[in-house]
């Protein structure tokens, strides 16, 4: 493949020149109009100089923004991580205590005290438990009588 | 006027009193090179005109610290490349556009712009150049308008030669086959 060819071969019909213009005096005016634009750069308004003087400090300062923020999310998320983790510490540590060390009547107490089922404590006489499901549910007195 | 190097332009806008007058012989000495190798991206001359102007006060700031290991000529043409691709690709962010709408742009600006006249084989290769993605259409222009050396391009690109010489061999390819098709 010779490269060098083809690109002789390229412009073969083709005109070398550009299809475009330009307004007339353009490059006559151009060093002018850059000039004019030169010392609108040179001189910033007040917010400009401002900015360039303070530009060092500012940068220093939002670096340092930058880490203080940074600092605190890292903080506050790890505190956050620790609340979380708490319960579940609190709830095993609960069961390693107990787990070996209750009976029925502590499962009782517990239950009667948390659901407010203390009436589970009474100690019924027979027939007001007769009366009772009598009331409830109106059997035959007396099959359960036979039953007693 | 006297035909100054860039060496004594540059010696001339650094150790001189009257930067300004210094400055004023390189922008005389370049402006139209520069003016044409944008235009040839941009195609429109308002979008060339603000590009160019961009290119000489992003020159004028940067002199200070310019350092002799390239030639101001390269290094001009290094600003104004740049300038006129970060043009073409804010247009593209402020527009919303694809590369397809880019070109289609490109060429309305061709048709409408009243700077943009010419006979029918040069807007037809002005086509033809716009189908090409930027980075090859800026090769093709440096090479076949401007006939640049590789060499030269290499520098202002910091592309290697080689990948310039297969850019410009599949720019002309596709400039080819456009031509046969249309």
């Amino acid at each position: 493949m010779n490269i060098n060819r083809e690109i002789e071969d390229l412009p073969e019909g083709m005109k070398k020149e550009l299809p475009f213009s330009v307004p007339e005096g353009y490059f006559e005016n151009f060093a002018a109009r850059l000039h004019d634009r030169l010392e609108t750069e040179r001189k910033p308004g007040f917010f400009g100089k401002t900015y360039r003087i303070l530009r060092p400090q500012l940068a220093i300062a939002a670096t340092f923004a930058a880490f203080i923020i940074l600092g605190y999310v890292i903080i506050k998320l790890s505190l956050d991580n620790n609340k979380q983790t708490e319960p579940i510490q609190e709830y095993s540590e609960i069961i390693d205590y107990y787990i070996y060390d209750f009976d029925d009547e502590t499962i009782m107490a517990v239950f009667t005290d948390e659901n407010n089922l203390n009436y589970l404590n009474n100690i019924f006489e027979d027939e007001e438990i007769i009366k009772y499901l009598s009331e409830e549910y109106d059997p035959d007195y007396t099959d359960l009588k036979d039953l007693y | 006027m006297k035909d100054y190097t860039d060496k004594e332009l540059l010696q001339l806008f650094l150790n001189s009193g009257d930067r300004n007058h210094a400055f004023n012989l390189i922008v005389k000495k370049y402006q139209e090179k520069l003016y044409w190798h944008i235009r040839k991206l941009l195609i429109s001359h308002d979008d060339t005109d603000d590009v160019l102007q961009n290119t000489m006060i992003n020159a004028y700031f940067g002199l200070e610290n310019f350092r002799e290991d390239a030639s101001l000529y390269t290094w001009l043409y290094r600003i104004a490349t740049n300038e006129a691709l970060s043009a073409i690709k804010k247009k593209k962010r402020r527009m919303f556009l694809n590369l397809e709408d880019v070109r289609s742009q490109l060429e309305k600006t061709l048709k409408e712009d009243v700077y943009c006249s010419g006979d029918d084989i040069q807007i037809k290769l002005q086509k033809a150049i716009l189908t090409l993605p930027d980075k090859q259409r800026l090769v093709f222009n440096m090479k076949y308008f401007d006939e640049m050396k590789y060499e030269d391009i290499s520098e202002i690109l910091d592309t290697s030669v080689g990948a310039l010489k297969a850019s410009y061999h599949h720019a002309v390819k596709k400039i080819e086959k456009y031509l046969e098709e249309d």
